[in-house]
């Protein structure tokens, strides 16, 4: 357990809810991203309990390469509203398929609502490609998503709810010879949990169809 | 360990004989919760049931005997609760001493509606003739056993409760101590209300009344995991709790869970919610009128955690039970929520290399399974020859989208017999905007199963870079398609 004066510290003098002390002590409360995407996110991970936000060129490929590394680790993966998801790339950027499920929730409103939260209770990355409810429901699910320790990923720009964490694409060049080779993205983070804006460079997808950083793009 | 108690215990079984056919039979989940409205019922006439099963439950007899005048009495009045509900099944209630004779007695009960009762002391006999595929039937002891016991000749339950308990394990683990006590009603399936162990008991107290089954359950999980852990620490687990809830105005809710696997940290938030979603739909009558204020959870039963660490094998984790149960509750949301998983199909053709399945006809809890679902024959697909080159796109669309692919002097562009281009395309059309082209790479010819004159496809892919983005074309039929994007 964490001692009482480092819990007073961390929530700067404020009394605890029992949410958040549960929080604090849990262990496990970050899962472990690809190597090239740890300068990126703040504590270098994807924390649980918070909403991520991809947007700009290749969110999409942004989305499933935050995912992948902890779907190796035995933490499974569901994609909403995405049929349109190619699991062979899903697969090249490092997911375990066998950990994948895709859900089709053909509606709006406050079934979707419910849909997306009976999926949250029981798999820990969630990506959705928007948010097809109210404000008042998307907040409902994001705290869903606090209580329940999953990661909600947001693929697209969502007027509704408020990314903790924004990773945003700004430019981004395909390198295309006999066929297309790799892209190198500029991708930002920023948002409220992110205290610093952070920038860098990635081959997403790479040559092999994973992340990798700039300077590891060496010709395979 | 809670000690096994040494004489039979009066105990009362009804028992719904054809609600695993006719409620939810493909949904645990949504079974278990219509079995709450029938507990609630009967919990009216005789507090603290023992939810078995769904169309199971147990009670201790002493206590509501007593106090509705007899045996016979609470067995009518349990059985006329139960036709009250109605439901369109047949219902039985039997009283007898230890569950196996009690479950079975309300068995026979049901076929013609009447509550049977028999006599304390009559068990035995009442048990003797029966043949062993009762155990099966109404004692949850696996097939396999019951088969091999009547090969080895022991047809009646006279003839094996004629063993001694030590050949019984001996021969068939665990299992052999759980049939000794069942033929012999010493069970310690129902216990009475008093004899709850606390040693591994847990109280959830809160200053402020919680309003919403949401931040109950969630703020209960923690504990759940505890108590999960402290019990396993131990290598024991647990198969029975009993879970009291208190509402800020005295009100209570009881309830007995069975979990014949041994609960997990899943299965007994499970519990948690369902007890609390039933306790507040049940209506004016019986629901808190207040937030919740406290929770108590008393493991009531106990057994040594016997080659149940699947795990190391590649066999179930909590976390895969986790995502089939809330796979479960989303199907139940609505007929139209579809839930799928990938399987491999294989193929040049990147369309099709991975297909979908339902996901209510796969296990998710089984590991291997999944495992093979997504890799089998998947040797090395990218050394396919003639598979598209990583990497892959990863939006694909089934349903193709029609463009036109024009060179600059708006002339379309075609592939020729010789699998090259008519002329440089410059234009990508879509039907409401163009983009210009950039690059291009292809086109890469693929004939699928010329083998099959029904099934076979000809048909080149062009990879084209418009704007910033990359896409799929194919050229089948003489049609430009765009089939899948780079994003």
């Amino acid at each position: 357990m964490v001692g009482v004066d480092t819990l007073v510290e961390q929530s700067s003098g404020r009394v605890m809810t029992a949410r958040e002390l549960a929080r604090t002590s849990s262990s496990h409360s970050l899962l472990p991203v690809a190597m090239s995407l740890t300068a990126l996110l703040p504590q270098g991970a994807l924390q649980r309990g918070r909403v991520y936000g991809c947007v700009g060129m290749g969110a999409t490929s942004l989305a499933v390469s935050l995912a992948a590394r902890a779907t190796q680790d035995g933490s499974w993966l569901a994609f909403v509203d995405m049929p349109t998801i190619g699991y062979a790339a899903v697969r090249d950027h490092g997911v375990a398929l066998q950990r994948v499920v895709s859900v089709n929730t053909h509606s709006a409103g406050a079934r979707w609502t419910r849909v997306v939260g009976a999926i949250i209770d029981g798999v820990d990355i969630v990506i959705v490609s928007s948010l097809h409810c109210s404000a008042a429901d998307a907040r409902r699910l994001v705290s869903r998503v606090q209580a329940q320790s999953a990661v909600l990923i947001v693929v697209g720009v969502s007027a509704h709810v408020t990314a903790d964490v924004i990773l945003r694409s700004e430019s981004g060049s395909w390198r295309f010879g006999a066929h297309a080779h790799s892209r190198e993205l500029t991708v930002s983070c920023h948002g409220r949990r992110a205290h610093l804006t952070s920038v860098q460079r990635l081959i997403l997808p790479g040559a092999q169809g994973a992340v990798a950083g700039v300077e590891s793009s060496s010709p395979s | 360990m809670t000690p096994a108690p040494t004489r039979a215990t009066r105990t009362i079984a009804i028992v719904f004989p054809d609600w695993h056919e006719c409620i939810f039979p493909d949904d645990p989940d949504a079974s278990h919760r219509s079995f709450e409205k029938v507990v609630r019922v009967i919990s009216r006439t005789a507090p603290l049931v023992h939810v078995h099963e769904p169309g199971t439950a147990l009670l201790a007899a002493r206590g509501p005997s007593r106090y509705h005048g007899g045996d016979e009495a609470v067995a009518a009045r349990l059985l006329e609760d139960c036709t009250t509900i109605g439901l369109s099944l047949r219902c039985g209630v039997g009283i007898a001493d230890g569950q196996l004779a009690a479950r079975i007695a309300a068995a026979r009960g049901s076929r013609d509606g009447v509550a049977r009762v028999v006599p304390p002391g009559r068990s035995p006999d009442f048990l003797s003739r029966l043949p062993v595929s009762v155990l099966h039937r109404h004692g949850e002891i696996s097939h396999d056993t019951v088969d091999l016991l009547q090969r080895l000749g022991l047809r009646t339950l006279a003839s094996v409760a004629g063993l001694d308990e030590r050949s019984l394990i001996d021969r068939f683990g665990a299992e052999g101590g759980v049939i000794h006590r069942l033929v012999h009603g010493d069970d310690v399936a129902v216990f009475l209300p008093d004899d709850v162990p606390t040693d591994f008991s847990l109280c959830e107290q809160w200053d402020t009344p919680l309003q919403s089954e949401a931040s109950v359950v969630a703020t209960l999980h923690d504990s759940c995991v505890r108590f999960v852990e402290q019990i396993s620490s131990r290598g024991l687990q647990c198969i029975r709790v009993r879970i009291s809830m208190y509402s800020d105005h005295d009100e209570v809710s009881d309830r007995v869970w069975h979990e014949q696997c041994g609960f997990t940290v899943g299965s007994l938030v499970d519990r948690v919610r369902w007890q609390l979603s039933g306790w507040v739909d049940s209506g004016a009558r019986d629901a808190p009128t207040a937030g919740v204020i406290r929770v108590e959870m008393a493991p009531l039963g106990m057994r040594q955690a016997l080659a149940e660490q699947q795990q190391l094998w590649g066999g179930r984790s909590d976390h895969d039970e986790r995502v089939a149960r809330a796979v479960t509750m989303a199907r139940a949301v609505h007929a139209d929520v579809q839930v799928t998983v990938p399987q491999w199909q294989g193929g040049r053709d990147v369309l099709s290399v991975y297909g979908q399945v339902d996901a209510s006809v796969v296990d998710l809890r089984d590991a291997k399974a999944c495992l093979e679902r997504v890799s089998r024959g998947m040797g090395s697909p990218q050394t396919w020859s003639g598979s598209l080159i990583r990497p892959l796109p990863i939006t694909l669309h089934h349903t193709p989208v029609d463009v036109e692919l024009v060179d600059a002097r708006g002339k379309h562009v075609m592939v020729t017999g010789r699998h090259e281009l008519s002329s440089s395309p410059a234009i990508l059309k879509f039907s409401d905007h163009s983009l210009r082209v950039r690059q291009w790479a292809g086109p890469w010819p693929l004939e699928e199963r010329w083998w099959d004159v029904s099934r076979r496809r000809r048909f080149a892919r062009l990879q084209v870079l418009v704007d910033t983005r990359v896409v799929l074309l194919h050229m089948e039929k003489s049609r430009w398609t765009m089939v899948a994007e780079y994003d």
